[in-house]
């Protein structure tokens, strides 16, 4: 029979089947990602005894759904669970429509309490291993070998730089027993597990900002009764107050070098831009003018500084070049705009903008100023970048709760930092870790 | 950058208060970002003069205000009954219906002059952090510039902005906002 | 808020429920009778012979194959069980997972010629449940 006469004689059944629609037919998607790569994580197999105190593959499986640009395959749509190639049936996959396929092994080694973690990444259409690693860690350190992974994964999927294995700094507030305030920095891993308190106190601590190597915070402490500016190893713990001069103290910001702060000093009587060597201590004053000028940031290539100035009558972003010491203004659109952050690559920045009385974050790009607002709650502020670019953390209010919320910098991609009982501001995202 | 180039000494320049924290003042941190979660310091004044006497909270300011308002009889003007004016949104002007309130403490200031005046600056909710403590000040600066025009003379008023970090009304919404943007006058 | 309650008599409201609407549509289903002499591995079953629209066999978008026997046993040709019957609710509860993911998925029941209708119907209705949209019946072509 001709080809051609099969298509003429096709022959169409239609078939009813009775059947009420449910509402568990509704499926909502909330802010979803058509784009993001599908990916399928299998737990991986554990050859030891005593149960692991961590799930390697959950935690894997979150980071990259975090990231917005990955899709995790929910376990429990798993046809079957490999840990190695010879258990791979590639056209299950296929028919689940997953691109790749991440397995792995952990076992224990023949060191005591050091255990041996294997992953491979397979291209489920090419049927090819793209990524397969065997890294070792004691059972302590499973999160970060896991976050590891999810940076390994992340970059050969999307081309960016993996930023799971970084670590965000914030400060919580919450009333003690006594009804005090009671002020605590923390650093926890950028899930926001494994939180740390590095600094206890009654009175308001603001401003965390990394150093680049990631081993130390400078931050604004009212411990004294007045604000000083403090530089605390995040490791050691052990600290130093740098400044305590009258007035303001705020705002410290590390030159992408390390060797100097740009701080927010008024001993001279006005809110002017500072920068102190952290190696001779000399300071150099950058701004000069009656109005405030505050929130410096430097930018990646450490020879401009943009900052916060109240100049034009309310706060605008301004940046001054260190190098021929000109100063011009960024931001026009709305009557605030204020705390700037820029991109790693220095092309963009996100800020605090004012829009019908409601203040969110937004983005603009240097090159043709273009602004957009890229979240809806109303009282969001200090926004912080990742190392990579990719997302933003700023902070917002839910009710009388203070709580860390996070953006992609398209604005595609929503997640909330869990916060537990006490108000949660001031996040600062901390650059790659060098260890 | 090497920490150890902290602990070495510290050179205090002409125009800069590099402060270092004694051993036992270093004892407010915890020695290790993975030590337990729970640990408990205490917080410490560090050890410079300058403001290590002043380390008062609001609490013990209020209970100053307090004995001295028991005493006011004896005094020769009364320690004004209010002290907080406010302010409108990102602005340090003083509105015309706090004159009345801020000359009764020039009064009393002129009256007393062994009497020092700390003006606490605050700011609304709104906005960033770091200029709402700019703005704070400068509504601290503003109460200051109206006594030092009245004879009160400069070293006897200390100006402290906590910025938004000490509302006086918990809210998110005008009422609330037009309480906290003030400056409380606290002897 | 009295004025607020006046707002909203219930009586009033003037909107097509679409609700069976949407019961109609759900129950609409379509189904091809496709010839494949492609897939022809898996279990052995002897087609029907019928004259319908050859299967268009896209790489991106391999079909899930359903093979029924003369005995009545399902066959889902899936991971290394292909040789295995499988009860109609593990079939629900695998083809569920399939159609979460892949909703367009092409399903094509390959039965037996001789396989009695009653499990057919059963299949589709399994299939249908399991969220199949596009479900197929294998045929071959009549020899000449």
């Amino acid at each position: 029979m001709p080809f051609k006469k099969w298509i003429k004689a096709a022959a169409f059944t239609l078939l009813c089947v009775t059947q009420q629609a449910v509402a568990d037919l509704t499926i909502e998607i909330t802010q979803g990602n058509d784009r993001a790569t599908p990916v399928a994580v299998v737990p991986f197999a554990w050859l030891g005894q005593s149960p692991l105190p961590e799930d390697v593959a959950q935690i894997v499986s979150d980071d990259l759904e975090r990231s917005g640009l990955i899709r995790p395959l929910s376990r429990s749509d798993m046809l079957s669970l490999p840990s190695q190639k010879s258990e791979i049936y590639f056209r299950d996959w296929s028919l689940l429509k997953q691109d790749y396929l991440l397995i792995g092994q952990v076992r224990p080694s023949v060191s005591p309490g050091v255990l041996t973690i294997q992953f491979e990444l397979y291209d489920v259409v090419r049927q090819t291993r793209v990524l397969g690693e065997v890294i070792s860690g004691k059972v302590s350190e499973l999160r970060s070998r896991a976050h590891y992974i999810s940076d390994k994964v992340f970059e050969h999927l999307t081309g960016i730089e993996g930023a799971f294995s970084t670590r965000l700094a914030y400060v919580t507030m919450r009333k003690d027993e006594a009804g005090q305030n009671k002020y605590e920095l923390k650093v926890a891993d950028a899930d926001g597990r494994r939180e740390k308190s590095i600094l206890t106190t009654y009175k308001p601590i603001l401003s965390p900002s990394w150093s680049p190597d990631a081993q130390h915070l400078a931050y604004v402490s009212f411990e004294t009764g007045r604000p000083g500016i403090f530089i605390q190893n995040v490791y050691s713990g052990k600290r130093r107050q740098l400044t305590a001069f009258k007035g303001l103290n705020g705002a410290p910001s590390w030159s992408p070098d390390g060797e100097k702060l740009a701080v927010v000093l008024s001993k001279d009587g006005n809110p002017e831009l500072y920068v102190i060597d952290l190696n001779t201590y000399k300071m150099k004053r950058l701004t000069k003018h009656y109005a405030i000028d505050t929130e410096p940031e430097w930018s990646p290539d450490g020879e401009r500084i943009m900052f916060t100035s109240s100049r034009s009558g309310g706060p605008q972003i301004y940046q001054l070049d260190l190098v021929s010491g000109e100063t011009e203004r960024l931001t026009f659109e709305g009557n605030y705009n204020a705390r700037a952050r820029f991109s790693p690559d220095g092309t963009e920045i996100y800020f605090v903008h004012q829009k019908d009385g409601i203040f969110h974050i937004a983005a603009q790009e240097l090159a043709n100023n273009r602004l957009r607002i890229l979240t809806q709650t109303p009282l969001d502020e200090s926004p912080s970048v990742s190392p990579n670019g990719s997302m933003l953390i700023y902070a917002t209010q839910e009710g009388s709760r203070g709580y860390l919320g996070a953006v992609s910098v398209n604005g595609q991609i929503r997640y909330r930092l869990p916060s537990q009982r006490a108000d949660v501001r001031e996040p600062a995202w901390s650059p790659f870790l060098t260890n | 950058m090497e920490f150890k180039k902290y602990s070495k000494t510290l050179f205090f320049g002409a125009t800069l208060a590099v402060l270092a924290g004694c051993g036992g003042n270093d004892a407010v941190t915890q020695d290790d970002v993975n030590a337990s979660t729970d640990g408990q310091v205490q917080p410490v004044i560090t050890s410079d003069g300058s403001n290590g006497d002043s380390a008062v909270n609001g609490e013990q300011l209020g209970q100053e205000a307090q004995n001295l308002q028991d005493q006011a009889s004896s005094a020769i003007a009364a320690l004004p009954e209010v002290e907080t004016v406010y302010f409108d949104f990102d602005t340090s002007v003083i509105r015309d219906d706090s004159r009345e309130v801020l000359d009764l403490h020039v009064a009393y200031l002129n009256a007393n002059p062994a009497q020092n005046v700390v003006l606490e600056g605050h700011a609304d909710e709104r906005g960033t952090r770091e200029y709402n403590n700019a703005l704070g000040e400068r509504r601290g600066n503003a109460v200051k510039n109206y006594f030092m025009v009245q004879g009160v003379s400069a070293d006897r008023i200390e100006v402290i902005s906590y910025g938004e970090e000490k509302p006086a009304v918990i809210g998110h919404n005008n009422a609330a906002w037009s309480k906290n943007r003030r400056v409380e006058i606290k002897y | 808020m009295s004025g607020y309650r006046y707002r909203k008599p219930k009586k009033l409201v003037a909107e097509i429920n679409v609700v069976p609407y949407i019961d109609v549509m759900l129950v609409l289903l379509v189904i091809f009778m496709v010839t494949a002499p492609i897939l022809t591995q898996g279990v052995k079953v002897e087609l029907p012979e019928a004259v319908s629209a050859p299967l268009d066999v896209n790489e991106d978008d391999l079909p899930l194959i359903v093979a029924v026997k003369k005995s009545g046993e399902y066959f889902l040709e899936l991971g290394p069980d292909k040789e295995q019957p499988i009860d109609p609710a593990d079939l629900s509860l695998k083809v569920g997972k399939i159609t979460r993911q892949n909703p367009a998925v092409q399903v094509l029941v390959r039965g037996d010629k001789n396989v009695e209708y009653g499990s057919v119907i059963q299949l589709m209705s399994v299939l249908q449940q399991a969220g199949a949209r596009n479900i197929g019946l294998l045929s071959q072509p009549p020899e000449k």
